[in-house]
């Protein structure tokens, strides 16, 4: 396991022009690094730009400056090779209901160009660590949050990627599918994995994250590891946060 | 139950809709003006399609005995062949012939020699004369002595002027049984089959076929976009290394291959319905059993039609799937689809719409098409342009889908709309418009001339349209915020620009007149009849409105969209000559004229030539009304006096030379710039 990171954000900035809001600035120069086998925690309240920040490095939006690389690869120059060492997870992806998740995870895999038996051979891992072999054939439209969950995991996984985004992805969860999720993510760090992980879970980031970046109305407020941020707060990481968003909001109301 | 609980259920539920702009407009406003709106324009297109067969001059061919009908003077043995021209045969038959001298009156009534009784009724059964009558030369006499009379004329009952004529022999022969003796007719209707069930089923079936394949497109298109937006699976599709365009592609073709489906199912089953039909209804008492349908080549040409125009719409409904955020959105997108689509597919049930004049019409193309491939009739040039200009239209929507694909704020629509408006960041290109959206344009603009059709007064109407062919790109590039004055290129150039183009207008006249001789004389005769029945009444009218109407407006209106907007476009991924040579071909195509192709391609290739150089639209809008006035001078209001007129080999010769010459000269002097100046303002090189 290196320290050398895996993930490069460098400066994002990203406007909306919204027709009755006018000029958002959803990210304000916002810089950060994932190193490989660590998780990266980025925590925010809700519209902090944590999911605008996920969507570029997953390569959906492209931001109006700055740049993100992946593994050496620029996201917006190259994006299909960027793509190939992402896998991203949304908490509010949807699946298509008349699919089943065998169909569904043998799509991405297609998409990604991957030879046939080599599709059929992932699918066969993926459900086994999940285990998702009850439902693996039957149409996702009639599976339960849970198994609709495994279902996204195995999708993002599909092809092995190197680098794993995940956008609150236990948001909605009972509390004993979160925690499969939050071991998958454990276990993919323990694989030298690199995991984007965004919450506003504190609980969360205690248990599970290394590094944290926190985010409010755009800006970096905090960026270094989790210890750091406890620290700030006299041992807690809700203190440390609640303590920075307040000399944010004193900053600018 | 409790009433009250349920009515507050409706309650809130009508709230909610009503709170909904989209529904409201679909449900209510729409239908409040569409139908209105349809009926009035269908109503006064048939009119004045009824009209101007009321004002057509019927051709009927007439022989006595089955022998040639002429004019007595003709029977002298001299001139014989001079009576194949139109003449009103006169004689003394007329006069002991009541029913004979009735036709020969009828004022509406052409005859023509087209020899004996069965040569006449091979034309009618053509379609060279409308009508074929056989008149004994007893006919006079039995009706004197009160004996019955049978007359037996060919007609084709799928054709309005053959039944118009047809109608006007009824109308004689009521008249003379009331006055003299028994006179009947024995109709013998030349129209196959095929023709007959064409009239009957052809309209209704074209129009059905066309609608179903739109909405054949527009169902699933709508869940394959807007469906996977609403229900989030389209994030992880669009995270897959899978390029937009392949992305956009593969559920194009996936809504394609529906859209196909859909318009030949109900193709076949209307077909296999309407066969039924004609079991049991008869038409000029033969029974049309087995006539609905095609033939071989019929049934490939129309599925090929319908394929690309599944395309097409399947395109459209991508789209306008790519734009809308659900599904619920999309289906209200719907309604002013089809308020264009509907009557264009309706172009079938107008009796007067010809398919060789509306062959680059979307939708109305199809169905016309269809409508005469049914009736076992092959138009390989028009279907050929048809299915052309459908493709190449189907290709530009698909091109602007992929773009609007690859445009994240329409995909994803964070609060901003289609046409919101966007700062520029500082030294960021402003928007131009693209071929696609050019092409895109010239097809609306087409279309507006279709409906400009229902403006009664034909100067208004002049207006109508070429105030839509500068309204159009004008609005477009309005709400896409592309620079009015460098899209259109109103910059005005220097003096020697007006004077190039000038020069240029020369040089075009002097090749026109040699082009146009060599055309050949039929070519040439057969544009001016149709130019001067076009034009004359406008220079009837006053000398200005004659100019104005054909020379001012076409000039003003047709450079704005064509060296302005339509180059601008091309000019966003061609060099400025390629720019302004696919402008040109766009131009040619735009005048929906076979013979006129090559000249109006050579003019705008010229008119695209100096906007290039000139780097304004306004010498080609100089040289296009020159070109354009000298044209409706030398035609309308001093014809020359002998329009035959050759011209020797090498004055012909001669004079292109001289005209190229003056072109060179003048895109030269357009193009020429102050040696102060140089490289820097003017020309768009």
């Amino acid at each position: 396991m290196t320290d050398a990171p895996a993930l490069v954000a460098r400066d994002l900035y990203k406007v909306f022009e919204d027709r009755k809001r006018g000029r958002i600035t959803a990210l304000d120069c916002v810089s950060f690094e994932a190193r490989q086998g660590r998780v990266l925690g980025l925590l925010g309240p809700n519209g902090a730009g944590k999911t605008t920040a996920l969507r570029i490095l997953a390569t959906l939006l492209k931001p109006s400056s700055g740049s993100v690389t992946v593994l050496g690869r620029d996201v917006a120059r190259e994006p299909a090779e960027a793509r190939a060492l992402v896998g991203f997870l949304s908490g509010a992806a949807g699946l298509y209901e008349r699919t089943t998740a065998r169909e569904l995870v043998t799509f991405f895999g297609e998409l990604h160009g991957m030879p046939p038996d080599r599709i059929a051979e992932r699918v066969e891992r993926l459900a086994a660590l999940f285990r998702m072999g009850p439902f693996l054939d039957q149409a996702c439209g009639r599976l339960s949050d849970g198994q609709r969950q495994k279902v996204r995991l195995a999708r993002m996984l599909v092809h092995d990627p190197e680098v794993l985004v995940l956008d609150e992805a236990t948001a909605n969860l009972d509390v004993l599918v979160a925690r499969e999720v939050l071991d998958f993510v454990r276990s993919a760090r323990d694989l030298g994995r690199t995991v984007v992980f965004s919450t506003h879970l504190m609980d969360e980031v205690e248990r599970l994250v290394d590094d944290v970046v926190v985010v409010h109305r755009g800006r970096k407020l905090f960026d270094g590891p989790k210890e750091e941020l406890r620290e700030l707060g006299g041992g807690a990481v809700e203190t440390a946060f609640f303590r920075l968003v307040e000399a944010a909001e004193a900053a600018s109301p | 139950m409790r009433r009250r609980v349920v009515l507050s259920v409706a309650k809130r539920e009508l709230r909610d809709i009503l709170r909904d702009r989209r529904t409201l407009f679909a449900t209510f406003v729409l239908p409040l003006v569409l139908y209105p709106a349809l009926l009035l324009g269908f109503t006064s297109l048939a009119k004045s399609a009824r009209e101007d067969l009321g004002r057509r001059e019927l051709k009927v061919a007439i022989t006595r005995d089955g022998a040639p009908f002429r004019r007595p003077a003709a029977s002298d043995g001299d001139g014989v062949a001079e009576t194949r021209a139109t003449t009103r045969p006169a004689g003394d038959d007329a006069a002991s012939d009541p029913f004979l001298a009735a036709l020969l009156a009828h004022p509406r009534l052409l005859f023509e020699d087209r020899g004996g009784a069965a040569e006449a009724a091979e034309s009618a059964a053509r379609g060279d004369v409308d009508l074929a009558l056989d008149v004994p030369s007893d006919v006079g006499r039995r009706l004197a002595r009160g004996e019955r009379v049978e007359l037996a004329p060919t007609f084709r009952s799928h054709d309005p002027p053959s039944k118009a004529a047809l109608e006007a022999v009824r109308e004689i022969v009521r008249d003379v049984r009331d006055r003299f003796a028994p006179l009947t007719l024995r109709e013998a209707d030349a129209s196959s089959g095929r023709q007959r069930a064409s009239a009957l089923f052809g309209g209704v079936m074209s129009f059905v076929v066309t609608i179903m394949a739109l909405l054949g497109a527009f169902t699933p298109a709508l869940d394959l976009v807007a469906g996977e937006k609403e229900r989030g699976t389209l994030e992880a599709l669009l995270t897959s290394p899978a390029s937009r365009r392949e992305l956009v592609i593969g559920k194009y073709l996936a809504v394609t291959a529906c859209a196909v489906g859909a318009s030949l199912a109900n193709l076949g089953s209307l077909a296999f319905t309407f066969q039924g039909l004609a079991g049991v209804v008869a038409s000029s008492g033969a029974s049309l059993a087995g006539s609905v349908g095609f033939d071989a080549a019929g049934f490939a040409v129309v599925t090929a039609a319908l394929v690309i125009l599944s395309a097409l719409f399947s395109a459209v409904a991508v789209a306008v799937s790519a734009y809308a955020r659900t599904y619920k959105e999309g289906m209200a997108y719907l309604s002013p689809l089809y308020m264009v689509v509907l009557p264009l597919a309706m172009a079938g049930l107008l009796p007067s719409a010809k398919l060789e004049t509306l062959a680059i019409v979307p939708v109305a193309n199809v169905a016309l098409l269809m409508k005469k491939l049914m009736a076992g009739e092959h138009a390989p040039g028009a279907a050929a342009l048809a299915i052309l200009s459908l493709a190449a239209l189907a290709y530009a929507a698909l091109e602007a889908t992929v773009k609007l694909f690859e445009r994240e704020d329409v995909l994803f629509r964070e609060g901003k709309g289609l046409f919101a408006r966007r700062k520029l960041e500082p030294g960021e290109p402003p928007p131009a418009p693209t071929p696609g959206l050019a092409a895109f344009t010239l097809v609306l603009c087409v279309t507006a001339v279709f409906f400009s059709g229902v403006v009664k007064d034909r100067v208004l109407g002049m207006f109508v349209q070429f105030g839509l062919f500068v309204a159009v790109p004008l609005g477009l590039s309005l709400a896409a915020r592309f620079p009015v004055r460098e899209t259109f290129a109103t910059r005005a150039a220097r003096p020697a620009g007006y004077l190039g183009a000038l020069v240029c207008a020369a040089g075009g006249v002097l090749v026109a007149i040699v082009a146009s001789r060599v055309l050949g004389e039929d070519a040439a005769k057969e544009t001016s009849e149709e130019l001067k029945k076009t034009v004359l009444p406008l220079f009837e009218r006053s000398l200005w409105i004659g100019f104005l109407c054909v020379a001012a407006l076409p000039a003003a209106a047709e450079e704005l969209l064509f060296r302005g907007f339509v180059y601008a476009g091309m000019r966003s991924a061609l060099r400025p000559f390629g720019a302004a040579l696919a402008t040109a071909l766009l131009f040619a195509l735009m005048h929906m004229d076979p013979v006129r192709f090559g000249p109006t391609f050579v003019l705008g290739c010229v008119l695209g030539a100096l906007r290039a150089v000139a780097g304004s639209v306004w010498p080609p809008m100089l040289m296009h009304f020159a070109v354009n006035a000298f044209a409706a001078w030398s035609t309308v209001v001093a014809p020359a006096e002998d329009p035959g007129l050759t011209l020797p080999g090498g004055v012909m010769a001669a004079m292109v030379g001289g005209g190229v010459a003056l072109i060179a000269l003048g895109l030269f002097l357009a193009g020429a710039r102050p040696r102060r100046a140089l490289g820097a303002a003017g020309g768009d090189r």
